[in-house]
């Protein structure tokens, strides 16, 4: 136990309440030293070093978010003006978002969720929808990982109990929306006490705070159910990952020594 | 501005309490309708029969095999014409929704097209013809008794989401649905058996 510790404390920077993850800084910070007095295997690991190393791009293509309905948006009165980029066009009236972008939005997005959930993060599904409530509370309950579905109130995060409730390390927005069609008030909450969220932002949301938002339908069942196979995939995938690495590292020290 | 916030409280109070009815499970997706039989228009399958009787084939076996026929290209068939070099699996976004259903589709407004049941309740059918929202429709009274999800149901869209501007306000309120009127509930039959070609 001792020896896995003493790795998670050298190697790897544990991502807790309060800490801004910023992977472009981690990624400076963090080098890799070959010692050159033990054996030239490195073993230390270190994911931030890799482009893909959970293997996001592989999950889903263009067809499959095309098949599922993701490019469909809602009707040009409906439209936020900061969703303006990711829209492709409107036709009929209704806006269709740009599938190339969101496939690129994705991968950042979901590569983003394995990294915290390899630096055992905590993940927080949140989807204010009487629909899709159910769907959201059984997938993160299946790998593990919490869901809100119901009223958010500000004092969840802004006032937090400290020795009864611990922070999300992030939260992952099905849709922007509340049940009345209102922004929910979770995003600027997280924003104000540094968690990063993730979001699917649909053509009449704003995706201005959200850390990694992701242009797509949050209204069909089938964009639902894509979602939340591919954040079970991931989150499973990276806690699996992360129990394989450290049986690695752990044989390989105990090798050298 | 606080009528349109009105409006909005009422909506979401509506949907409160269609929500405490509806049933706890999550819809089930294979009743939903199939990508490949999104959007499809009815007329283009009562054009193909009519076609069938002006060429005057008098043996009732003909008629019969025309028919079934007709109800197993239903499941293959996409109403616009996707040139053979396009490859799906590697075209960009823009080759895919050119050749798209929806697309081929042109205006919603009128289009007569087949959907399938996904939930009933009391008398409302939900219905899923491949578009971003369900309809919601009354069942018709001559309806068959066995109206249940996965049901083929023939709709007349009226509107692809029901979202309007208000006095006031700055965005469309939206209701989340689409808006049709059912013309046919299908009756669930063997692909086998002979179908009566509606005649309207």
């Amino acid at each position: 136990m001792s020896v896995i510790k003493f790795l998670q404390k050298t190697f790897y920077r544990r991502i807790t309440n309060h800490t801004t993850v910023n992977l472009k800084i981690a990624k400076r910070s963090i080098q890799i030293q070959p010692n050159s007095d033990r054996s030239t295997e490195q073993t230390l690991i270190n994911p931030l070093q890799h482009e893909d190393y959970f293997g996001v791009r592989k999950l889903v293509t263009v067809e499959d978010l095309f098949n599922a309905r993701v490019h469909y948006g809602h009707k040009e009165g409906c439209r936020n003006q900061n969703m303006q980029p990711y829209i492709f066009g409107c036709r009929n009236g209704v806006d269709v978002i740009n599938l190339d972008e969101t496939l690129e939005h994705l991968f950042q997005a979901l590569n983003f969720l394995s990294h915290v959930v390899y630096a055992d993060g905590i993940i927080l599904f949140i989807m204010h929808s009487h629909i899709y409530g159910h769907a959201v509370e059984k997938m993160a309950r299946e790998c593990g990982e919490y869901a809100l579905t119901r009223t958010y109130y500000r004092h969840y995060f802004l006032t937090p109990d400290r020795h009864a409730a611990k922070l999300p390390s992030l939260c992952v927005f099905l849709s922007l929306l509340n049940n009345v069609n209102q922004q929910h008030s979770c995003i600027s909450d997280c924003a104000k006490v540094n968690i990063p969220t993730m979001g699917i932002a649909d053509t009449n949301s704003d995706p201005c705070l959200v850390t990694y938002p992701v242009p797509g339908n949050d209204d069909s069942l089938l964009s639902i159910e894509l979602y939340l196979r591919l954040f079970e995939t991931c989150v499973k995938n990276a806690k699996q990952k992360k129990k394989d690495d450290t049986a690695h590292a752990v044989d390989s020290i105990e090798k050298i020594q | 501005m606080t009528s349109t916030k009105s409006f909005v409280w009422c909506c979401a109070l509506l949907r409160r309490c269609a929500a405490k009815t509806l049933s706890p499970y999550p819809m089930c997706t294979s009743n939903l309708i199939n990508s490949k039989q999104l959007l499809v228009p009815t007329s283009k399958i009562r054009e193909r029969s009519y076609s069938m009787t002006d060429a005057g084939s008098t043996s009732f076996a003909k008629a019969f095999e025309e028919q079934e026929k007709i109800k197993e290209d239903l499941n293959l068939i996409s109403t616009h014409k996707v040139p053979k070099e396009i490859d799906t699996k590697t075209a960009s976004f823009a080759t895919l929704l050119r050749y798209s259903p929806f697309i081929s589709l042109g205006d919603f407004q009128g289009k007569q097209l087949y959907g399938r049941v996904v939930e009933v309740l009391d008398d409302n059918l939900f219905i899923d013809y491949g578009g971003k929202f369900l309809c919601v429709c009354k069942k018709p009274r001559d309806s068959p008794s066995d109206v249940g999800p996965g049901s083929t149901v023939q709709i007349k869209l009226l509107d692809w989401e029901l979202s309007a501007r208000f006095l006031g306000a700055t965005k469309d309120i939206t209701l989340l649905e689409s808006e049709a009127r059912i013309f046919k509930v299908e009756p669930k039959v063997s692909r086998k058996g002979p179908n009566p070609v509606d005649v309207n």
